[in-house]
């Protein structure tokens, strides 16, 4: 297989759009439309909420925020045998703001364009804080973290290089610069819920499909 | 996205009539408009289609120019056997923007009117005097990596992203521009656009209602012509920098050249004073960096976008290099 040029299995479903995507497991009714509405400061908290504007936007079905979204659990308490991001995350908890395009509302209406217009007129007045954004200016507090996930060595050295490169009697010393490289998923950051009674079905597209049923928070 | 009504014409007079209605936009291959409508960025009431107006073709002029109808999609005016003969760093330019099926859609009017991609003109989270007038601007004090060194103010720093466009200006393309009146007239290229200043909601020197018909390139001016892009992908890209070069030499003196620079400037900069460092000197690395600091000499970086007068530099005299190149191989 090295070296072959070989043709992603699911490539000609997906770029014909006959690939069904997670969100479009659709049930016997049409669904419902969700669209977040993100943090625009990196850290600080939400003062006031203006949904009144929104509220009025054609379709809309919910607007769910912190002051009003139904109680969870606590976040799981970090272990070092489980991948931090495989933790239930719950959301919508408090007016504390982490990080800027943290979830800060979900609006739900009838059509995807009628969620999105009305996203766009919730008014957030935030308190923003001061923080560290700039990655080079704090460069200097940079530390070797003890292990990485599972416990895992962060650094790995096989053998003695500077003694071996210094007797080698053949020495090759170049840099090399590669551009980025992205492996972009076709698929939208879309799932599809399905209320079940008690039971919430969900379709997502994951990586982990194990983990999935963890993520959501209870 | 906000509602709106949408019509389609097939003649001049009737397109004249509808951008005369309340909030009329017009529209050909949509590519950045309907973004920027989605967005909300845009906010037309009236969206009148022109993609159909009789003005896709390509011909040649009396005087050995060519005029080239707005309503031809980018891909036809690159691949064309006129323009790749005697334009091709128009057709290098064209090539470097956008992909295949973008390049299938836009038009070259639209290419020309395409607005700028800074981060926070697109971000309505973020200050910007260009979507609202008197705010302020994000990206003086931001993360302003891709913004402009040149011809810049206080109030906006923004680049214009077309590619097409800084190989016209080294053509010296002339506008043609129809009033719903049905008067036109020609703008050069290089009066096209509008320095920021206070108001860099104020793009471009077109009327109400006024449309771009064709663009007429003169004859092509003696020479090689070379279209450079530099940019962080290796496709589907907007450029760092990017440089336009018409270089003629006889032996080894230049005797004439022509020089515009891209993503520099809210317009395709024309560096007349690269042009004067180059004219009659001979073709050697010296010259070209004399010119590249010509060129620069009024840049002012931001920040982040420091590197790009030093980018700026080395890239023209890359291409400079290039196309001062004889045909008996001679390279620097």
């Amino acid at each position: 297989m090295i070296g072959q040029p070989l043709s992603r299995v699911d490539g000609p479903v997906k770029v014909t759009g006959r690939a069904t995507y997670a969100y479009e497991y659709r049930q016997d009714e049409a669904p419902l439309y969700g669209v977040i509405v993100t943090a625009t400061i990196g850290r600080g908290d939400i003062r006031e909420i203006d949904l009144s504007q929104a509220q009025r936007s054609p379709g809309v079905c919910e607007i769910v925020t912190h002051e009003n979204a139904p109680a969870q659990g606590a976040r799981d308490a970090p272990s070092p045998s489980v991948l931090s991001y495989a933790r239930a995350r719950p959301t919508l908890t408090n007016p504390k703001v982490g990080h800027y395009g943290e979830a800060v509302a979900l609006v739900v209406a009838e059509t995807l364009e009628q969620a999105q217009a009305a996203a766009n007129l919730v008014r957030i007045a935030y308190v923003a804080e001061t923080g560290d954004f700039d990655f080079m200016a704090n460069a200097g507090k940079a530390y070797t973290p003890k292990a990485l996930l599972f416990g895992m060595p962060s650094d790995s050295a096989v053998g003695h290089f500077y003694a071996g490169y210094d007797s080698a009697p053949i020495k090759i010393d170049h840099e090399y610069n590669t551009p980025y490289w992205f492996s972009q998923p076709m698929e939208p950051n879309a799932c599809l819920a399905v209320p079940r009674g008690e039971d919430l079905e969900l379709y997502v597209s994951t990586q982990i499909v194990d983990r999935a049923p963890v993520w959501p928070a209870r | 996205m906000k509602p709106f009504t949408y019509e389609r014409v097939t003649d001049l007079r009737a397109a004249g009539a509808a951008a005369s209605r309340a909030g009329a936009k017009f529209v050909s291959g949509g590519t950045n408009l309907l973004d920027l409508m989605k967005l909300e960025i845009e906010q037309p009431m009236h969206l009148v289609d022109i993609s159909r107006l009789p003005l896709k073709q390509i011909e040649d002029l009396p005087n050995g120019g060519i005029r080239i109808g707005a309503q031809a999609a980018n891909s036809d005016v690159a691949a064309d056997h006129r323009v790749r003969a005697r334009y091709p760093v128009l057709s290098e330019a064209l090539l470097s923007g956008a992909s295949g099926q973008l390049r299938n859609k836009a038009s070259i009017g639209g290419n020309l009117l395409q607005r700028t991609r800074c981060s926070y003109f697109y971000d309505t989270a973020a200050q910007c005097n260009k979507r609202t007038p008197g705010t302020d601007c994000a990206a003086v004090q931001g993360v302003n990596r891709i913004h402009a060194i040149l011809g810049a103010s206080d109030a906006c720093i923004a680049t214009h992203p077309s590619d097409m466009a800084v190989a016209m200006s080294a053509l010296e393309a002339q506008i043609e521009l129809l009033e719903p009146n049905q008067s036109t007239r020609r703008v050069a290229i290089d009066d096209f656009y509008c320095p920021p200043g206070s108001t860099p909601h104020i793009e471009t020197t077109l009327r109400p209602g006024e449309m771009i018909t064709s663009v007429v390139l003169p004859p092509p001016p003696p020479g090689r012509q070379r279209y450079r892009k530099v940019r962080d992908r290796a496709s589907y890209e907007f450029a760092l920098v990017s440089v336009a070069v018409i270089v003629a030499r006889d032996g080894e003196t230049i005797t004439t050249a022509r020089v515009s620079l891209g993503a520099v400037a809210y317009k395709p900069w024309r560096s007349i004073e690269a042009e004067a460092a180059l004219k009659g000197r001979p073709a050697t690395l010296s010259t070209y960096q004399a010119a590249a600091d010509a060129a620069m000499r009024s840049a002012v970086g931001r920040g982040h976008n420091d590197f790009k007068i030093e980018l700026a530099k080395r890239t023209l005299c890359r291409t400079l290099a290039d196309a001062a190149q004889t045909s008996t191989g001679r390279q620097l």
